[in-house]
């Protein structure tokens, strides 16, 4: 991409915006604190501001002293008529992962998200970003995890990354739970949130490895359920509640339980095997890394052998456990408690 | 010779070779002697010189070695992971994590070259918005109902 039509794209999106915000009264505003980063949302209406801040809600800066690291912009096409700019430049659909690549270079990334007809961009040297949706009423998945290839973009910039992974603990130290949609980590994360534990997330959260260990951040205050998983849990169905016809959000927002970091001490990748036991067994780092990393790459355009690279140096601190899950629900909290524990660890290595 | 192939990028842990295709969203698993055929490959060596070094180590294997691993480097071009390539040898060491023979002893008995292909994940890196646009074409897309 030229730096011309690198320039190009930007201005267009930033007038796009104005012209976005000018339909109503002004931006909302809401600001995050996303690990050290300081991030501001502009919503061009209450109505997309509520709907994704409920989620966000975990990493909301109400301090909010210092000016932010990178701003997004965030509108829906249907209550501002603006839609996302350059749309004639885009000659075919998205490659692969929705990747945008007419409209992205070396520092601005643009995707296209089909299933609800949304657009992010991010221009990582002027920092600004936006979000644009066709549709004022937003599915489930971007109400349960917002602007998420966006957040994902900007923490791999930063040096962290957005991983498929659900996280759970006690007294500030936890587990990453791994593996593809179906293979229990939802159910698994609230399942030890009922029990008690501390969550960060049920299906992606933030990681760095920066420190003597790694850390999980919380990136959204939900959980997404089937309405199996629901009953399984003694959880009330889902009435009054955002569904997509098979799962449906278990919002989170201030609940006691739910924190911002948790020190990862072990990786688990459970999968539902049935039966009336559930098993804790060590597995090995390579198919560790096989439940973790495909999903995670597939989730997030342009994420690439650097997000590979991570995964395999995070997966190489932990030790980790294949959690065959089976219907006594009830141990989960605690077999997960044992993973993050060193004395477990070495006894079942031994 | 050989090299990567496109949007194929891959790490090694533990001795297991984990590859992904960012283009299909298949995943593969490579074990046994097939990471070091892998990593000899894409450091230039032929692949003759590659399975009389194995046969070499391991003598009482010798056809086995042979059959294997010419079947393995066909898999590995059949699945784009690996592409005949006619450029230079690089003498460039791969990055830390892509090869760590060096502080992995080599099997005490020869293991054949091992290739699990994983596709489940294809759905989340193939976008096919035939389905989701409406009469006006992509990317305009049908309403939705909550």
């Amino acid at each position: 991409m030229s730096q011309v039509a690198r320039d190009c794209l930007c201005s267009a999106l930033a007038e796009a915006a104005r012209r976005a915000f000018s339909r109503h009264h002004a931006p909302v505003v809401h600001h995050l604190r996303l690990a050290s980063d300081r991030i501001s949302l502009r919503f061009a209406t209450e109505s997309l501001a509520a709907q994704m801040m409920a989620a966000l809600s975990v990493i909301e800066d109400r301090a909010h002293e210092q000016p932010a690291d990178v701003v997004l912009d965030v509108w829906d096409t249907e209550s501002t008529s603006v839609p996302f700019p350059h749309l004639d430049r885009v000659a075919a659909r998205p490659e692969g992962r929705g990747e945008v690549v007419e409209l992205s270079g070396d520092d601005v990334w643009v995707a296209y998200q089909a299933a609800s007809a949304s657009w992010s961009a991010l221009d990582l040297r002027a920092r600004r970003g936006a979000f644009v949706t066709a549709s004022s009423a937003l599915p489930l998945f971007e109400i349960a995890a917002p602007l998420r290839t966006l957040l994902g973009w900007w923490s791999t910039y930063r040096g962290r990354h957005v991983v498929h992974a659900a996280a759970v603990g006690t007294g500030g130290r936890g587990v990453l739970l791994a593996g593809k949609g179906g293979s229990g980590k939802s159910t698994s994360a609230v399942t030890a949130l009922l029990a008690g534990m501390s969550f960060v997330g049920d299906d992606f959260c933030l990681v760095d490895t920066d420190g003597v260990r790694p850390t999980a951040h919380a990136l959204f205050a939900s959980a997404k359920l089937t309405d199996d998983a629901r009953h399984r849990l003694g959880l009330a169905p889902a009435a009054d509640v955002v569904t997509d016809g098979t799962k449906s959000m278990l919002p989170l927002r201030d609940h006691p339980l739910v924190v911002r970091t948790l020190e990862v001490r072990a990786l688990v990748v459970p999968t539902v095997a049935g039966g009336t036991e559930s098993v804790l067994r060590p597995l090995s780092r390579g198919r560790a890394l096989i439940a973790l990393a495909p999903s995670t790459l597939g989730l997030l355009p342009f994420s690439s052998e650097a997000s590979l690279r991570f995964m395999r140096c995070l997966v190489e601190r932990l030790p980790c456990y294949a959690l065959s899950l089976a219907t006594d629900y009830d141990r989960v909290p605690r077999m997960l408690m044992q993973a993050a524990s060193a004395t477990f660890h070495r006894s079942a290595t031994s | 010779m050989f090299a990567l192939g496109v949007d194929v990028a891959y790490e090694v842990i533990e001795g297991e070779l984990v590859a992904i295709n960012l283009g299909s969203g298949a995943y593969f698993s490579i074990q046994g002697s097939g990471v070091d055929i892998w990593h000899a490959l894409l450091r230039g060596s032929p692949l003759d010189a590659i399975i009389s070094d194995i046969r070499g180590r391991y003598p009482d294997a010798a056809e086995a070695v042979e059959v294997d691993a010419r079947r393995f480097v066909e898999r590995t071009v059949q699945e784009h992971l690996l592409v005949p390539s006619g450029a230079p040898v690089t003498t460039t060491p791969p990055p830390t994590g892509q090869d760590d023979s060096s502080h992995t002893p080599p099997p005490a008995g020869y293991i054949p070259p091992r290739l699990e292909k994983f596709d489940d994940m294809a759905d989340l890196f193939l976008l096919d918005p035939i389905h989701d646009v409406s009469d006006a074409g992509w990317p305009h897309v049908p309403p939705r109902n909550r």
